[in-house]
């Protein structure tokens, strides 16, 4: 069962679901013009993407879904103007997240929740050149807006806060996963969808 | 479908073939990525900028052009006009996180616009097929590019449905989750099974090699296109390694 290939109902799933979760995606993305959303938004993802991944992880059943759901995204960040970067780490993400998945035979929660966890990460390629240039950047206008605004902006878009996104996203990710599973509990297994 | 933007279904005056537009895309996102400090990098990011417009004039998107237009003029010259706008005030944090942003992207975003609008989905196919790419990749790809549409069709169907029954965004973000995205992802799943045992009728998921009744090729004018592209890319990249300033 694990090494049964992609059937063409697998290949439109993940399309069906790619899709929305690139519209959760975009939702969250939109946040980003509140400036704090800007640097915390893969948190956001992470708690609502929960809801259409989980029910997409029941429904894969072989290894290579959940990979290319992460090269979709990629593809997708690249056709918006973010370059190769997400399409590597978004590919990246997925597979590990894939493989993680395969060890618990695509049926077991624990695995799952850890894949979700690896996966949503991939959302933080799109904000690395954020991070690399906002120190940069805000350096441009130490002139014209003083010392401490270059400090404050610095502050936000530095590399240092790296980590931090990272940590909150895991966080998210984790609890996305659970209302995930409520959710799925609750509405799709009674509409006989799982 | 009342709105008129099918994807795809847009006349172009002059045609190119899916695989020149795909060059396209990827040339401008990667030479869209630029300090345009020097004067250099200025002329390559004005000769960025006129590509991806005429590509929207060539798709007959007057009105796009149009918005584009302004858009890139009130850009570029919010740049100039930040240091009247306090820094810590919310508009002025908004410009100069987005300013920059938009400076860069715009380009790749329009010349992808243009891809998906001009390209039929089958014509999409053919050409991945073609450049040999894994129909792993290409079938959910064209899925993704299939339903957007469907997404705001089901959508607005669910809005009505539930101003209906007097559920708004009054009743909380829980709420607006629960009976808005969940009702969506049902009936996006099962219109993708309809879609799946469709897509089996169509021989998609044979081990034959599928034949495609779009006829795509390069032409003259795409051979122009993509050595201007490469011109433009070496540019790019040359510009990119030059030393600031």
């Amino acid at each position: 069962m694990e090494n049964k290939k992609m059937s063409v109902k697998d290949l439109v799933n993940v399309g069906v679901f790619t899709v929305i979760y690139y519209v959760l995606f975009m939702i969250s993305l939109m946040t980003g013009f509140i400036p704090v959303m800007a640097v915390f938004f893969p948190v956001l993802l992470a708690l609502v993407g929960g809801i259409p991944c989980i029910l997409f992880y029941t429904k894969v059943k072989s290894f290579g879904s959940v990979t290319v759901m992460g090269v979709l995204m990629g593809l997708a960040m690249f056709l918006m103007g973010y370059g190769f970067v997400p399409l590597l780490i978004g590919s990246g993400c997925g597979l590990v997240a894939d493989l993680v998945m395969r060890a618990g035979g695509y049926r077991s929660f624990r695995t799952m929740l850890l894949g979700y966890v690896i996966f949503s990460l991939w959302v933080i390629s799109a904000q690395i050149p954020m991070f690399l240039m906002g120190a940069a950047y805000a350096e441009m206008s130490r002139e014209t807006q003083g010392d401490e605004y270059v400090e404050a902006l610095a502050a936000l878009l530095g590399r240092q806060m790296i980590p931090i996104v990272i940590a909150a996203t895991v966080v998210a990710a984790i609890i996305g996963t659970y209302i995930g599973r409520a959710v799925l509990n609750k509405h799709f297994k009674r509409a006989g969808i799982v | 479908m009342q709105r008129n933007v099918a994807i795809g279904e847009m006349e172009a005056f002059i045609r190119f073939d899916p695989r020149t537009k795909i060059y396209i895309v990827c040339v401008l996102n990667i030479i869209g990525i630029n300090k345009a400090d020097n004067l250099t990098g200025f002329a390559l990011g004005v000769v960025t900028v006129g590509v991806s417009l005429a590509l929207t004039i060539n798709m007959k998107c007057y009105r796009a052009a149009l918005v584009y237009t302004l858009i890139y003029l009130l850009v570029f010259s919010s740049e100039k006009l930040l240091g009247y706008i306090s820094g810590m005030s919310i508009p002025g944090i908004i410009i100069r996180l987005l300013v920059p942003v938009i400076l860069r992207m715009l380009p790749g975003v329009m010349a992808a616009w243009y891809l998906i609008r001009t390209t039929k989905v089958s014509e999409l196919l053919a050409a991945f097929q073609k450049m040999r790419l894994p129909a792993v990749v290409t079938i959910p790809f064209a899925v993704m590019l299939r339903f957007f549409p469907t997404i705001g069709e089901v959508y607005r169907c669910i809005q009505d449905a539930m101003k209906m029954r007097g559920i708004g965004i009054r009743n909380g973000v829980l709420a607006l989750v629960e009976y808005r995205l969940i009702p969506l992802m049902m009936s996006i799943v099962s219109i993708g099974s309809d879609l799946a045992a469709a897509a089996v009728t169509r021989g998609l998921g044979s081990q034959i090699r599928r034949t495609s009744y779009c006829r795509i090729g390069f032409r003259f004018i795409d051979v122009i296109m993509i050595l201007f592209m490469s011109v433009l890319l070496l540019a790019g990249i040359a510009v990119r390694n030059m030393p600031l300033n």
